[in-house]
């Protein structure tokens, strides 16, 4: 399921945005001030796409609020597309060409289905075309470019925090000593696609890594490091083989590329 | 028994999985039928593969390790390969 952050200080529209986006396939993270929607972006890095109003409430930061958060995640994230939803700067053109200019896309502050399905299909896209672009300088620094460095994917430690939802194959793993992190894809220093989790294991030989609920997609080096380049390689080398041959599917290859693009993709 | 790069090539060859070299792995496809079943891949080297390692190319096959090493000698047959995972429901 693609996810969308909605931000806006009215309730009701906030509603409007999560049930029109619902009726897509969409699940909104709604935010009704721009610290929530700060906190929910850090928390939740595969964001698709955000519809954002401009002006909140004086209580909670006040005026164009909305265009400085836009520029905040431009500068953090890609390709997250921007959408701005606002009726109060209507009248105020300066303001407008201001937000034309951050924003991906204005729509109007009544929108209806089809604007909703626009602003996916938009996103969509966007994701798209950027990592045709990334895939592109990737696969040319594997075989050209050893000095072009693509640091496509971080690695962090992470903690389930309720147990309660672990399953018994989870705690099989945990048991035979595999500690769970999770993995951002990084490219030019920006978060690009989707986090995802992985099992790492060490072994005396090196590092074995597993994808969470994927395990034809694995890969090893002498270190934690190098074993997350490996593994990024055989998952870009996928996706362009994904892209680039016509692949008719059956057995586990399914579940493969369906963790593959979405990684990379948003959700049909 | 320890299991070398040329062990996997034989599989692939075995398979007759077209192998898509990159940086650091050969990759390929085993499909039947023209559909692909999983991707198989291993690291460029003459050295051995990890024990670690072999194991989970067995499990990707839907093998034991046995019946992978096995797989690269002559005791399994790229059709009684199939059959295994034709009567394992797998295809």
């Amino acid at each position: 399921m693609s996810i969308a952050l909605v931000v806006d200080d009215k309730e009701a529209r906030l509603r409007t945005h999560a049930n029109f986006l619902a009726e897509q396939g969409v699940n909104a993270l709604k935010a009704l001030d721009i610290s929530t929607a700060r906190q929910l972006v850090s928390q939740s890095p595969c964001v698709d796409f955000a519809i954002i109003d401009i002006n909140f409430d004086p209580r909670f930061g006040g005026n164009k609020q909305g265009l400085e958060f836009c520029r905040q995640l431009k500068s953090e994230r890609y390709p997250t597309y921007l959408t701005a939803c606002s009726a109060y700067y209507a009248d105020n053109r300066a303001v407008m060409e201001e937000i034309a200019q951050e924003f991906d896309e204005v729509i109007r502050s009544d929108p209806d289905e089809t604007d909703y399905q626009r602003v996916i299909s938009n996103a969509r896209a966007k994701r798209i075309a950027f990592l045709g672009k990334a895939v592109l300088v990737h696969r040319n620094f594997l075989e050209q470019d050893p000095e072009n460095i693509i640091k496509f994917i971080q690695i962090h430690d992470f903690k389930i925090a309720n147990s309660k939802i672990l399953s018994e194959e989870y705690v099989s793993y945990i048991r035979a000593g595999n500690k769970i992190k999770l993995v951002e894809p990084v490219y030019e220093g920006k978060k690009i696609g989707r986090s995802f989790l992985l099992w790492s294991r060490k072994y005396n030989e090196g590092f074995l890594l597993e994808v969470y609920k994927v395990p034809a997609l694995y890969a090893y080096g002498g270190t934690e490091e190098e074993a997350v380049t490996m593994l990024n390689e055989i998952i870009v080398g996928l996706y362009e083989d994904y892209k680039r041959l016509s692949l008719e599917l059956g057995a586990d290859s399914e579940a493969v590329w369906a963790f593959v693009k979405r990684v990379y993709e948003m959700d049909p | 028994m320890s299991v070398k790069v040329r062990d996997m090539e034989a599989v692939f060859r075995k398979l007759d999985v077209e192998p898509i070299p990159c940086r650091h792995h050969i990759r390929g496809y085993v499909k039947f039928k023209g559909r692909i079943l999983f991707p198989l891949y291993y690291s460029f080297g003459r050295g051995d593969i990890p024990g670690f390692v072999v194991e989970k190319i067995a499990k990707t096959m839907h093998l034991s390790r046995e019946d992978l090493i096995a797989m690269m000698g002559c005791s399994i047959t790229k059709k009684q390969y199939f059959k295994k995972l034709i009567d394992g429901g797998l295809i």
